[in-house]
């Protein structure tokens, strides 16, 4: 009897034990992969082109899939907003058909979907662009306070048209301006620079930024933000500067690079600057100097009255 | 007789080494160039997006008017190019996709968000840090200068305060995620 009570007892012990160390497995829709996305296609006048997007279910679960064009934008903060087809210039998310639309994707299983890009015969030149959303969403059917939360991914649909009357396709960016303190007490300064893309294409824009102390010495080196700026469009790549110099003049080189037209990388430079004033620290050793000084200076004026007129003290202490 | 069985011998040796030859000698001539084989595989953009503990943000017994509801979703994230995380409330109350049960709505400014980073934590980028309401009209940041990850997570905690004088009922709306590639 007291053999059972004491195997009874351990059991229950491991089960518990068990129970605790079983992994905290996080309740989760399922996961969707899609492939590529970015599509960037060149295409003529009245040409059908076909393309394939992959989309993959790695959950455990049954999911229901579905494909559908929208227009996209992306504000200078690097935000992007999505409209209905036809809402932006240049919008080619009319010409788009994905296809399969909606359908069903089992537990680790994948699906094609074939994208056919059918341009106008009429059409202005440059970039036109389109976002294919492959979006999985679940309902909420609590009672109570209830949100649905629904994931999808965007597949960015780039078509770029040459002109009928050969213009080119223009990839270029500016850098407009350098966003930079006047001046700063101490690091870390935030830094950055404006980039506008000046062609007719989208590009990618890699930049760095190099700074020199008042004696010419490399101090810091930075690698912003690598992004994807519009045609006509600027972009604000921000920077964290963690470390500055004790004091003086700092010369900040920003550098872009893209690949233009021609599949050649391109820099531009452009260079600014900011001077370190450590307020703080000057007021530390200045403020007590000053008081220093200025009792110096008093007590030698007082000494040099003193001598100048030896009877003018003496008369108050006197008859 | 001895002889032939000698001549026998002799011969049997002889095409043994013979066949032997065949496999150790070297092969004369000049052997062919051999074709370069480059094996080649393109690599697409690709990302990856599930969206973790979402029962998280539905609170069946609901609150209390004057009380304060919270939960935390993960955006669980897997790219090979750079991305940003947005979200924008797609569904609810008409033209504002507020919280709604059909007569009654609880204002956006009641209903915020606010985002971090989560295990594992994303390589770069910035989330949210003050209370941010969700936008029924407009994508909202969650993630942004987010970089090429094997994996990594984006912890969304949602803060609804019911207001004192909010009619009973049930509540939905939906919000979606978007993933997009920079």
């Amino acid at each position: 009897m007291k053999l059972c009570r004491n195997l009874a007892a351990a059991l229950w012990l491991l089960s518990l034990f068990g129970i605790l160390c079983l992994p905290q497995v996080a309740s989760a829709q399922g996961t969707l992969t899609v492939w590529p996305v970015k599509l960037e296609v060149t295409a003529n006048t009245g040409e059908i082109l076909e393309r394939e997007i992959n989309v993959q279910n790695e959950g455990d679960e049954t999911i229901a899939v579905r494909v559908y064009t929208m227009d996209f934008s992306v504000d200078a903060d690097g935000k992007y907003t999505f409209s209905e087809p036809g809402d932006e210039s240049y919008s080619c998310a009319r010409w788009i058909t994905a296809g399969p639309a909606d359908f069903e994707l089992g537990a680790s299983e994948d699906k094609k979907v074939l994208v056919s890009i059918t341009v106008p015969a009429t059409v202005e030149p440059g970039e036109h662009r389109a976002a294919i959303l492959v979006e999985e969403s679940t309902p909420a059917d609590q009672p109570g306070v209830s949100v649905a939360v629904s994931g999808r991914i965007a597949s960015l649909v780039y078509v770029a048209m040459p002109g009928t009357d050969g213009e080119a396709i223009v990839a270029s960016a500016e850098i407009v301006s350098l966003m930079l303190p006047r001046w700063v007490e101490k690091g870390p300064a935030q830094v950055g620079v404006v980039i506008r893309n000046t062609g007719n294409v989208h590009l990618t824009v890699a930049t760095e930024a190099h700074f020199h102390d008042y004696r010419g010495r490399r101090f810091g080196d930075m690698t912003l933000e690598q992004v994807v700026i519009l045609p006509g469009q600027e972009r604000t790549v921000r920077g964290t500067l963690e470390r500055t110099p004790l004091l003086g003049k700092v010369q900040a080189d920003f550098t872009i690079g893209y690949i233009d037209q021609h599949t050649q990388l391109v820099n531009k430079s452009g260079t600014g600057g900011f001077a370190v004033v450590p307020v703080r620290l000057i007021l530390a050793f200045v403020v007590p100097l000053g008081c220093l000084l200025a009792y110096l200076l008093i007590r030698r004026y007082r000494s040099a009255r003193k001598r100048r007129n030896p009877l003018g003290s003496s008369s108050q202490t006197g008859v | 007789m001895r002889p032939r069985i000698v001549l026998l011998a002799t011969l049997f040796v002889l095409a043994a080494l013979a066949v032997c030859c065949c496999y150790l000698a070297p092969l004369g001539g000049t052997a062919e160039a051999a074709s370069p084989v480059s094996p080649s595989v393109t690599v697409g953009p690709g990302v990856t997006l599930a969206l973790e503990d979402a029962s998280n943000v539905q609170w069946v017994s609901g609150g209390a008017p004057g009380s304060s509801l919270n939960g935390t979703l993960q955006a669980r994230v897997s790219s090979n190019v750079g991305w940003s995380l947005t979200v924008q409330a797609t569904s609810g109350h008409t033209s504002t996709n507020e919280l709604t049960d059909e007569s009654h709505r609880i204002a956006s400014a009641c209903f915020t968000y606010t985002s971090t980073a989560g295990t594992p934590a994303p390589p770069t980028g910035d989330g949210v840090s003050n209370p941010k309401e969700f936008d029924g009209g407009n994508q909202t940041n969650v993630w942004t200068g987010g970089t090429a990850t094997a994996d990594c997570r984006v912890a969304v905690t949602y803060n609804l305060q019911i207001p004192k004088s909010q009619p009973p009922g049930t509540y939905t709306a939906t919000h979606t995620y978007t993933v997009a590639p920079s």
